[in-house]
């Protein structure tokens, strides 16, 4: 009788023992698994990267190169310097810049302030225009573009200026093509690149935010929008750093709009769109020389919000993981 | 009587509903001017003779006519279909690709912050310019489509020839090879969805965790009882915001035929178009939004 129980449980134990190996073994199969899957990913996402890299700083006679397939036998800078100066990088640099630091700027302002007023404040219709800005996100943004334009072309001061034409004469309108207004008026109400999405996620945030915060703030005599400013605001830190981040990156890359309402402006992404037709007064396409100069113009294009990335990358994804964009 | 009823102070809650509108202010400025106007307009001019002068538009009605005309443009219900068939089929895919790819992003392993970074790189580069340049490149194109001899990179001959063994109609070998192939789009197409499942997935109380493994659930059984219904929300968000995206991208092809006239400034007519893409968008979002909602509640 003892033998047999004794060898139940050198069964039972057996088992268990099997059972563990066998979930140790499928562990350890999984994480082999997932890095093979994540690095195989992670290359699909570099791949495209590191060639840019790697053309834009070849001569031109290593492009079809059997024996140079990464790293070129010789560094040049010819691609980049050329790629620069057709697009005059130093100007087009700058106004890029502050145009597209400006309207971040204002959007982190105007958003946060908008999703603050729907996440603290009760009025009504509330629930109808939150709707509304979910809804501006479906809207494509070529339903309105050209409307919008044509709104710019002729800027009547939100309808101001067509009084002229009631005092016989044209209406009083000034053209805004090809100045930093349009961006500026769009940003600042609220209605930037994928607005509705920010005010989404500040709206979240702060109603996550506890009431005891806001209530300590008003019991010292704090006004609504001084509570806003000095006590909600600095607490919005990781989705102020999100919507900084992605709204910059939106507007450096925003080629569509800024080419219709900008096109004078030596934005870069404008510079960028004419490099090749400029460039092909020169180069035949098709040429070495024509790949690595674009792969080049690639480089000087991506490299300043690459380098913000870079900068930021780790803060940005802790941000994401804190914010609320969670509802 | 009503000189006390004014005199009465403002109630506190009248009083920060007032100064809710003021927070919010700028948005209805903007949402009225950049938005409601523009829509108005357009609308306007896709039913409409559009001629532009200085300082006004004149617009002369000519009902259905730009519609009528769109319809019968030999390249503008092709290229509608096209658009709607292709982002029909890859957003699930995209969807549950991310879903995997934030699943296993948000496990403790060595090296997550580095993958993490690569992972969000698209989320800067993908649908500017720049990234139509570097894959448009000839190089890359034949390293993609194996022109290089030693095979392509993302391209697999080996899956379609295993799949004409099996005796599946040739269209379904169709499908899985265009989405094989696929592999690099949907890859640099995930960024934004893989941020939102990853914030998802964090949200998700750790003691739901504990208490499954307390009842002994296998990890499959918590994937599907305690962490999908928890992110089903951002699984709707996903879902709508993929399919927006990629069905308004200026890279569709309705939206180059949009551009085209545009351009040519035939304003009416290409407000037309525009109008007709944004009522199936729409339609779609609101199916979507609808069912996935009532699906989630029950």
């Amino acid at each position: 009788m003892n033998a047999i129980v004794a060898k139940i449980e050198a069964i039972a134990e057996n088992r268990d023992h099997n059972r563990k190996v066998a979930q140790k073994v499928g562990r350890g199969a999984y994480s082999v698994f997932r890095f093979l899957l994540l690095f195989g990913v992670g290359f699909i996402i570099l791949y495209p990267i590191l060639y840019m890299f790697s053309m834009a700083i070849r001569p031109g006679e290593q492009v079809y190169d059997a024996a140079v397939i990464w790293i070129p036998k010789t560094l040049t800078a010819d691609n980049i310097i050329r790629a620069a100066t057709e697009m005059e990088y130093g100007k087009s640099f700058f106004v890029t810049a502050g145009l597209v630091l400006m309207s971040t700027v204002l959007q982190c302002l105007s958003c946060s302030l908008v999703g603050y007023g729907f996440a603290k404040f009760k009025f009504k219709g509330r629930n109808l225009l939150f709707a509304l800005v979910l809804f501006t996100l479906v809207v494509p943004a070529q339903t309105i573009t050209l409307s919008l334009f044509v709104n710019y072309t002729q800027f009547d001061w939100f309808g101001i200026g067509q009084l002229g034409r009631l005092f016989g004469g044209e209406a009083w309108i000034t053209p805004l093509l090809n100045t930093i207004w349009p961006h500026f008026i769009a940003t600042i109400s609220a209605s930037g690149i994928r607005a509705g999405l920010f005010i989404y996620m500040f709206r979240s945030y702060y109603a996550g935010l506890p009431i005891e915060l806001e209530d300590a703030a008003y019991i010292d005599g704090s006004g609504f929008f001084g509570t806003y400013l000095r006590v909600m605001w600095p607490n919005a830190g990781p989705i102020t750093l999100v919507t900084f981040l992605l709204t910059f990156v939106w507007y450096w890359n925003d080629y569509t709009q800024s080419a219709m309402i900008l096109n004078e402006f030596n934005l870069m992404s404008v510079e960028f769109s004419q490099l090749q037709s400029s460039l092909s007064s020169v180069l035949s396409p098709g040429s070495a020389e024509m790949t690595i100069t674009m792969q080049a113009a690639c480089l000087i294009y991506v490299l300043p919000i690459l380098i913000m990335y870079i900068i930021l990358q780790r803060k940005f994804t802790e941000s994401i993981v804190k914010s609320g964009i969670v509802g | 009587m009503s000189k006390l009823k004014q005199k009465r102070p403002m109630s506190y809650e009248t009083k920060k509903g007032i100064i809710g509108y003021a927070f919010i202010a700028p948005w209805i400025f903007g949402f009225i001017y950049l938005m409601v106007l523009p829509l108005i307009n357009s609308l306007i001019y896709s039913f409409s003779d559009v001629t532009l002068q200085v300082g006004y538009v004149d617009t002369v009605f000519v009902g259905f006519q730009n519609y009528r005309d769109a319809i019968n443009d030999a390249k503008f219900l092709p290229a509608m279909w096209s658009t709607f068939s292709t982002v029909l089929l890859q957003t699930p895919l995209l969807v549950i690709f991310s879903l995997m790819m934030a699943i296993m992003l948000n496990q403790e392993f060595k090296g997550r912050t580095a993958f993490r970074a690569v992972f969000f790189l698209p989320v800067i580069i993908a649908g500017s310019l720049v990234m139509d340049t570097i894959t448009g490149s000839t190089m890359m194109g034949a390293l993609m489509s194996g022109n290089v001899g030693n095979g392509g990179l993302f391209q697999s001959d080996f899956i379609s020839e295993v799949l004409k063994e099996t005796n599946l109609p040739a269209d379904v070998i169709n499908i899985i090879n265009t989405l094989v192939n696929d592999i690099f789009n949907l890859t640099w197409q995930s960024g934004i969805q893989i941020l939102i499942f990853l914030a998802a997935l964090q949200s998700v109380e750790g003691t739901l965790y504990e208490v499954a493994k307390v009842e002994g659930a296998t990890a499959w059984e918590t994937f599907w009882k305690v962490t999908f219904p928890m992110i089903m929300p951002m699984l709707t968000l996903n879902l709508l915001y993929t399919f927006i995206d990629n069905y308004t991208s200026y890279s569709s092809d309705v939206f180059k035929l949009v551009q085209e006239y545009s351009e040519k400034v035939m304003i009416d007519y290409s407000a037309a178009m525009a109008w007709m893409n944004f009522i199936v968008v729409f339609i779609v979002v609101m199916i979507v939004y609808v069912v996935l909602n009532r699906k989630s509640r029950v």
